[in-house]
C-alpha cells in the first residue's frame, strides 16, 4: 500500500468557513507521487493570490477570504480512494501578506496585532485606524476604554480596524483570555504647525491597510510625456503654406505627476513601517479630499538608526498610479 | 484559530499517505460468504474479503442420512487485520450456518461406520498408521479406491494412502514439533459415481509449549530512553509477534513512546512493559502475556549506540521469486545483505535476511565505528502455482508401477476418472515431461510420491496393453515417467 497520487479541489470563498458550493471551486489539480519520494507537495499561494481582492477607498474593508483545500489520497494498488482517511479537508484563511526568508516556510506571522511596528504616529486632534486579527483578540484598552473584540466567523472581519480616537496615547491588546497583554501600541500624536501632513495607505507585510503620516516637508512635481510627428502644411491650389502652422506636431500628451513626502522624526521601530511600505503592492494618498492611489517611485532605503543618524526620519518619493489627461478607456 | 496563508509567499500543502483506520472488525467486515455444508458433512470453507481464518469449531459433520435438511453452524476465528480500533483483540469469533441437505444415499455407495480418531501429542517424525478400509464397507458396487484431503492445517504433516482392498492404510507423520493438521478420507466406488467421507479427524504433533518472555526473545542490548523520556522500543526475536500494547507502569505509551523528562538529576531505572498478543501454536493462546524490561533513563543527554532500532528498517519484503528488496532506512546506509536470495516455496515460509547497516558520521557513540548487522524476519510469500491449461486425465495413486500390474492380475483395469490441468507443453508430452505441474484446478496435486496413470482422455485400460504413468510429488510436480505393459515390461521414458 503506497500513495498513489493526490487530487486537490481548492475553493476560495467569502462568509463562514466551510460554507462554500461549487461556484467557489476555482482549482483543480492533479499531482502524482515522484516513485523515489513518499510525499506529495503543492503550492497553493500563488493560485490564491488571484482571488485576494485588494482595494481601498478610506474604508478599510477586510479583504480575507477562506480557502478549502478537499484532497482526495489514491491508493496505488487499488488506484482508488483510500477506504479510510481517503479524504481530507484542510481550510485556510488567506492574508495578502508575505513573511520574510528567515521567517522560513509557510509564514502564519502575528495573530494579534496586525502590523509589525508597535508605534503610531498620528497628527495632533487627528483619529487613527489600527488593523487587528479578530480570532486572536479577546479586547483592546485605549488608555482606559474597554472594547471587546467579537468574531462573527465571517471571512468580512476577521481583520478588525479599530478606530483609535484622536489624540490617545496607548493601546493595549489583549489575548482572547482578555487577561494576557500581548502588546501595546504607543501613539504619537504629533503637533505639525506648518505643513499639512499627508496620510499614505499601503497594504502591509501582514496583508493589512496601514497607514503612515508624512508630516514634514511636500514637494510635488510633473513630468510630460509626448511624441510628435512631421506634417505636410503645402496648400497645393496656391502652392503656399502658411508660417502659423507647424512643421511639427505634437500628440499623445500626457503627463504625471510626482511627490516627495518626509515623515518628520520617527521612533526606530517604525523603520518596519517604512520597509513594508517599500515592499508594497498597493499604496493611496489623501489628497485634496481623494484617496488616489500611488506607486512609490523611490527604489532605495537606508535603514537609519539611533547609534549612527541621532534623529530619524524618511523621505519617500511617489508617483500619482494614474495619468494627469483623463484618458481612461 | 485558522490556518493563516499568506499568499505573497509560498504556501505548501504536503501529502502523506494517509493512516488506515478502519473502525471496529466485525463479522460483517470480514463479510464470510459461500459458506455450505454438502449431505456427506463436508464443509466448503467460507470466502473472506477482510482478515485471516485462523481456525474453526468444526471442520466436518455427519452425513445427513435423514430425510429433512439440518441447521449446521461453524465458529471461524478470524485473524482481526491491523488498524482497527479492535485490533488489539487480535481476534473475532464469527458463525456461519447452513442448512445441510440430506442425503440421497444409492445402494451402489460405499457406507462410512465409525469414528476415525484424533491423533493428539503425537512425537515429531513418528508415523501413525489408519487402516482405512476398515472404515468403509462396500455397497453393491466394490469400492476402486480410497483418498486422503487435507481440510486445513499445516502442508509439514503428510498423509500418504497405501494398499489396496483391505490392506489400504494411511500413513501420516510430521517431523515439525507443534503443528496440527486435519484431514478426511473418501471411499469411491467402481462407477466413480458415488464418494462416501469419513469424519474429519485431526493430527497434531508433540512440542507445544507456553509463550513466555523468552520465546518472545526481547534483545535488550537494542532500545533506550532518552534524558527527554523518549522511548526508543527495543526489538523482539520471534517472527509475527505482536505487540498490544507498551506499557509505562499502567500507562499505555504505545503511541505516546515517551515517560516524561529525568530531572532527577541522576540517572534512573525504567521498567517499560510490553504486552504480546500470544500467537497460535501456544498452549496460553489466546491472550496477552506481560514482558517487564528495564532500562535506564540518563540524567544527561549522551550520544546513543546506533543499533537495529535506531535504523528503523521498513519494507524490506521477499518476492515470491525469492528476491530479497532493499528495505528502507530511518538511519544509517545500508551496505549489504545476506543471503542475496531464496528458492522459491510452495507454502509461506518465513526467512531470515541480515541487513549490514553503518552507522551515521554523527550523533551516536558509534558513529564511524563497524557497520552493524541486523538480522529480520521476513515472510516469503508462496509461488503461486503455475497449474497450466493443458488437460489430462489421470488415475488413481499407486505407491509404485508394480501395483498397477497386481491389481490388473487381480482383475482390477486401471481407470484416469481425475481431470487434472497441466503445464506441460501438450497433453501427449505430459506423459513424460519431467518437472511439470498437476493440479486440481489451481491446487497442486498432492501426488505423495505415487504413481499415476495418465491419459489424454477420461478412459479405462488393461495394464496388460502399453499403458503411462508419471509419479507426482506432494506439491503436484511430475518427478518421474514410465511406459509400461505389465506382460511385456517397459521402463522410463
Amino acid at each position: 500500500m503506497a500513495l498513489q497520487k493526490v487530487d486537490l479541489k481548492l475553493y476560495v470563498y467569502s462568509g463562514t468557513s466551510g460554507v462554500f458550493s461549487s461556484q467557489d471551486l476555482k482549482y483543480e489539480i492533479t499531482k502524482d507521487r515522484i516513485s523515489s519520494r513518499d510525499n506529495i507537495v503543492l503550492e497553493i499561494g500563488q493560485l490564491v493570490k488571484d482571488y485576494i481582492v485588494t482595494s481601498f477607498n478610506n474604508d478599510y474593508i477586510c479583504n480575507t477570504t477562506w480557502v478549502t483545500a478537499v484532497v482526495n489520497y489514491y491508493d496505488s494498488i487499488t488506484e482508488a480512494i483510500y477506504e479510510s482517511n481517503g479524504t481530507e479537508t484542510l481550510t485556510y484563511l488567506a492574508f495578502d501578506g508575505y513573511g520574510d526568508f528567515q521567517e522560513e516556510i509557510n509564514p502564519a506571522l502575528s495573530t494579534d496585532l496586525l502590523q509589525t511596528s508597535i508605534n503610531m504616529y498620528l497628527p495632533e486632534g487627528t483619529a487613527g485606524k489600527l488593523p487587528i486579527f479578530a480570532e486572536g483578540v479577546g479586547k483592546v484598552v485605549i488608555d482606559t476604554v474597554t472594547t471587546e473584540i467579537t468574531d462573527s466567523g465571517n471571512s468580512n472581519q476577521k481583520i478588525q480596524y479599530l478606530t483609535i480616537p484622536a489624540d490617545s496615547s496607548s493601546v493595549e491588546i489583549y489575548a482572547t483570555d482578555d487577561s494576557t497583554l500581548l502588546k501595546t501600541v504607543t501613539v504619537n500624536n504629533v503637533c505639525e504647525p506648518k505643513f499639512t501632513p499627508h496620510k499614505v495607505t499601503f497594504v502591509n507585510k501582514l496583508g493589512t491597510y496601514q497607514d503612515i503620516y508624512f508630516f514634514k516637508k511636500t514637494t510635488e512635481s510633473f513630468k510630460v510625456k509626448d511624441e510628435t510627428y512631421k506634417r505636410n502644411t503645402i496648400d497645393t491650389n496656391t502652392l503656399t503654406y502658411g508660417t502659423n502652422e507647424g512643421q511639427k506636431q505634437r500628440y499623445n500628451v500626457n503627463g504625471s505627476t510626482k511627490i516627495t513626502l518626509n515623515t518628520g522624526y520617527v521612533k526606530e521601530d517604525f523603520n518596519s513601517a517604512l520597509e513594508e511600505l517599500f515592499l508594497s503592492e498597493s499604496a493611496w494618498i489623501r489628497w485634496e479630499g481623494k484617496t488616489l492611489p500611488v506607486i512609490i517611485s523611490s527604489k532605495d532605503m537606508t535603514l537609519k538608526n539611533v547609534l549612527n543618524d541621532k534623529l530619524i526620519d524618511y523621505t519617500v518619493g511617489f508617483e500619482f498610479a494614474f495619468n494627469k489627461i483623463n484618458n481612461v478607456r | 484559530m485558522s490556518t493563516k496563508i499568506n499568499v505573497r509567499s509560498p504556501y505548501f500543502l504536503r501529502f502523506t499517505e494517509p493512516v488506515q483506520e478502519y473502525g471496529i472488525f466485525i463479522c460483517d467486515t470480514a463479510n464470510l460468504r459461500n459458506f455450505s455444508v454438502d449431505s456427506n458433512g463436508v464443509i466448503n470453507n467460507p470466502n473472506i474479503s477482510k482478515g485471516t481464518i485462523l481456525d474453526q469449531s468444526v471442520y466436518s459433520f455427519n452425513a445427513n442420512n435423514g430425510a429433512t435438511s439440518i441447521s449446521r453452524s461453524v465458529t471461524y476465528t478470524i485473524a482481526i487485520p491491523s488498524n482497527y480500533t479492535n485490533s488489539g483483540d487480535s481476534t473475532i469469533d464469527c458463525v456461519q450456518t447452513f442448512d445441510q441437505p440430506s442425503q440421497v444415499v444409492s445402494p451402489s455407495c460405499p457406507a462410512f461406520s465409525g469414528t476415525v480418531p484424533n491423533l493428539s501429542n503425537i512425537a515429531p517424525s513418528l508415523e501413525q498408521l489408519i487402516d482405512v478400509d476398515s472404515y468403509f464397507t462396500q455397497g453393491t458396487e466394490s469400492i476402486a479406491t480410497y483418498e486422503v484431503s487435507r481440510i486445513s492445517g499445516s502442508g509439514s504433516v503428510t498423509a500418504v494412502i497405501s494398499g489396496t482392498g483391505s490392506s489400504t492404510i494411511c500413513k501420516i507423520q510430521s517431523s515439525t514439533p507443534c503443528v496440527s493438521a486435519v484431514f478426511q478420507f473418501k471411499a469411491i466406488n467402481i462407477s466413480g459415481d458415488c464418494t462416501t467421507v469419513s469424519n474429519s479427524f485431526s493430527f497434531n504433533t508433540s512440542g507445544c509449549v507456553n509463550f513466555e518472555c523468552l520465546t518472545a526473545d526481547i534483545d535488550d542490548t537494542t532500545g533506550r530512553i532518552e534524558k527527554n523520556g523518549t522511548v526508543h522500543k527495543s526489538t523482539w526475536g520471534l517472527g509475527g509477534l505482536q505487540l498490544n500494547k507498551l506499557l509505562y507502569g499502567s500507562t499505555d505509551i504505545t503511541t505516546s513512546l515517551n515517560v516524561g523528562d529525568n530531572n532527577t538529576g541522576s540517572d534512573r531505572s525504567i521498567v517499560l512493559t510490553y504486552r504480546f498478543n500470544i500467537p497460535i501454536g501456544y498452549t496460553n493462546y489466546p491472550g496477552t502475556y506481560d514482558c517487564d524490561v528495564p532500562y535506564f533513563q540518563p540524567a544527561t543527554e549522551s550520544d546513543p549506540l546506533f543499533g537495529c532500532a535506531e535504523a528503523g528498517i521498513t519494507d524490506a519484503f521477499i518476492s515470491d521469486s525469492g528476491n530479497i528488496a532493499a528495505p528502507k532506512l530511518a538511519l544509517g546506509n545500508l551496505i549489504s545483505w545476506t543471503p542475496q536470495s531464496f528458492n522459491e516455496v510452495l507454502f509461506d515460509t518465513p526467512r531470515i535476511v541480515t541487513f549490514t547497516i553503518e552507522p551515521p558520521a554523527t550523533n551516536f557513540s558509534n558513529s564511524g565505528g563497524a557497520n552493524i548487522p541486523c538480522a529480520v524476519e521476513l515472510n516469503q510469500p508462496a509461488k503461486q502455482a503455475n497449474c497450466g491449461a493443458v488437460t489430462v486425465f489421470i488415475s488413481q495413486g499407486y505407491n509404485s508401477v508394480e501395483d498397477i500390474c497386481s491389481e490388473r492380475a487381480a482383475g482390477n483395469f486401471w481407470q484416469t476418472s481425475n481431470q487434472v490441468s497441466t503445464n506441460a507443453s501438450t497433453a501427449s508430452a505430459a506423459r513424460y515431461q519431467i518437472g511439470t505441474r498437476m493440479c486440481y484446478g489451481n491446487t497442486p496435486v498432492f501426488g505423495g510420491g505415487k504413481w499415476y496413470v495418465i491419459t489424454t482422455t477420461q478412459t479405462t485400460g488393461d495394464a496388460a496393453y502399453q499403458f503411462y504413468a508419471i509419479q507426482i510429488d506432494s506439491f503436484g510436480i511430475v518427478q518421474n515417467s514410465q511406459i509400461r505393459n505389465c506382460n511385456t515390461g517397459g521402463g522410463n521414458i
